[in-house]
């Protein structure tokens, strides 16, 4: 009796393994996982290597807007000291462009800046959605990990899944071996106990 | 209005102002349209600006729950020791008794 009830718990976990098609999807999982990431990273340096090649054309067609403004001040100024003017005056009149081209220079700054600063955003975002995305494939590969350790049940019952698994034949073969086996310690159990 | 809207209707004024005598009025609306362009490549970039607001994704309980996994790893190998150790007497046992196991078990 008690040489049965060794044997009935590895019985009774016969189907308790985590099953094939469970582990085949969790290892693929992390396995299409870690290529997405690659992926992601690559779409990720494109999408900025392109912010980056649009900042720096709006950058030269801001300064190109820049230069322009600054050519109407000066056509503006020409043309005003065309007429007759005391030197305070014609002085007045470049002092005056000076400051406007100054401030057109200045304007740019805050402008150029929100440009830089809306990459650099769209950058960050990129890490830390590249960051979220790696823990989750962590996240995958621990439980994958898990899934495929060898369990306390699967530890006594391996041989025997493993028998089942490889063939209607052998199941009956593992059946009528178990059957033998009960019966043996049925027959034997009385002689075993002191 | 759009500041392209707005940059539309002062490109057709400038148009329309083309054959005007030049003066500081004609010269002002085109320096405006042209610091108005300006605007306008920066304003493209607007596109972006909700990345900066947007909330980040909550990875921080994945981190806790992937210790705990780590935990219920070491776990489930003291158990699995345990269990083949149980059942490696129980094979000695059985053994000793005269039972012949068959293979696989």
């Amino acid at each position: 009796m008690y040489r049965t009830c060794l044997l009935l718990p590895v019985v009774a976990l016969a189907g308790c393994g985590t099953p094939v098609a469970v582990r085949s999807l969790s290892s693929q999982l992390v396995v299409t996982e870690r290529a997405y990431v690659v992926s992601l990273h690559s779409y990720f340096a494109a999408v900025e290597k392109f912010a980056d090649a649009q900042a720096t054309i709006a950058a030269g067609r801001i300064d190109e807007l820049t230069s322009q403004i600054n050519r109407e001040y000066g056509t503006r100024a020409n043309a005003s000291l065309a007429q007759p003017l005391t030197p305070a005056q014609r002085q007045q009149i470049l002092d005056t462009l000076m400051q406007d081209v100054a401030a057109n220079a200045q304007v740019d700054i805050p402008l150029k800046r929100k440009i830089t600063d809306a990459v650099a955003g769209l950058k960050k975002q990129d890490q830390e959605l590249e960051g979220a995305y790696q823990a989750i494939v962590a996240a995958s590969e621990k439980l994958d990990e898990y899934i495929r350790l060898k369990k306390a049940d699967e530890t006594a019952i391996g041989p025997l899944i493993q028998t089942v698994a490889a063939s209607n034949d052998k199941i009956q073969a593992v059946i009528a071996a178990i059957t033998a086996i009960t019966q043996d310690l049925t027959q034997t159990s009385p002689k075993a106990q002191p | 209005m759009t500041i392209d809207e707005l940059l539309t209707q002062l490109n057709d004024l400038s148009a329309k102002l083309d054959a005007a005598p030049d003066d500081d009025s004609k010269s002002s609306l085109q320096i405006l349209t042209l610091q108005l362009n300006k605007q306008a490549i920066v304003e493209g970039f607007g596109a972006l600006a909700p990345l900066e607001t947007a909330a980040p994704v909550e990875v921080e309980q994945l981190r806790v729950l992937m210790s705990q996994v780590d935990e219920a790893i070491a776990t489930e190998q003291k158990r699995a020791q345990v269990v083949a150790t149980i059942i490696s007497l129980a094979k000695a046992a059985l053994s000793a008794a005269g039972v012949t196991l068959p293979a696989g078990l």
